[in-house]
């Protein structure tokens, strides 16, 4: 029954659009964090790689390919994914506790 | 590994580079980090330059590795001078002001990029908490 009211519409897609967005934020801050580590490649999650591949830094001398602008606009923009993410799902469980309750939440 | 802690992390790593490079310019006038003795002769050896060189660990995350700039010292002719040779010429380590200061710049902003991929990574998670309404 729990499975028929969070297992559907919309909540499991922003629910991954969440884990999404925490999991690349790690990836991101693992690159900022190594941005003058010897020999480190730009890492990202799988299904960005195609639209990352584009847009990696040049290669600095010690073999390093962060690039710091690339990197923080990236989390700005994962940042934001997130926030969308939260609101809608916050704004979901308030129209199911509508439901549930029969009173309009203010 | 939560995003905060290899934030932390990255902090860390640029730290020490800062560490390293603040006592490369403490001493940018140390002339006698050692004595060694050449040609019976007592030779006073200036600090050497160091280098804190960043490598990734296991983990993912950057380890400091400290490794001793192997250029040449610099030179003078000071023959007053208490560590000075023999030959009257004194040793000074081979450490410029100038690319210390730029690595310092360099490590600055790398520290407050992580920082900021910290404080990111607070207002997701604060966000995340604002769910529960």
């Amino acid at each position: 029954m729990m499975d028929r009211i969070f297992g559907r519409g919309s909540l499991p897609t922003l629910e991954a659009m969440l884990s999404f967005a925490s999991a690349r934020q790690r990836v991101i801050a693992a690159n900022i964090a190594n941005v003058d580590t010897v020999g480190y490649k730009t890492r990202d999650l799988a299904d960005f790689r195609s639209v990352v591949a584009a847009d990696t830094g040049v290669l600095k001398p010690n073999g390093n390919n962060v690039d710091l602008e690339i990197e923080m606009s990236k989390m700005v923009r994962n940042s934001a994914l997130h926030s969308t993410a939260a609101a809608l799902l916050a704004q979901q469980f308030t129209l199911l506790r509508e439901a549930i309750s029969g009173q309009l939440h203010s | 590994m939560d995003s905060i802690e290899i934030s932390a992390a990255g902090m860390r790593a640029q730290r020490a580079r800062m560490d390293v490079i603040a006592a490369n310019l403490a001493n940018v006038d140390t002339t006698s980090a050692r004595t060694e003795l050449r040609d019976g002769e007592v030779r006073h050896v200036p600090f050497r330059r160091k280098l804190a060189v960043l490598i990734e660990g296991a983990d993912g995350l950057p380890r400091v590795k400290l490794v001793e700039d192997p250029s040449e010292f610099r030179v003078e002719r000071q023959p007053g001078h208490p560590h000075a040779s023999a030959a009257g010429t004194v040793l000074f380590p081979n450490v410029d002001p100038m690319v210390e200061t730029v690595d310092l710049m360099a490590a600055s902003r790398a520290y407050e990029a992580n920082v900021t991929a910290a404080e990111v990574a607070k207002s997701m998670q604060q966000s995340a908490l604002r769910i529960l309404g």
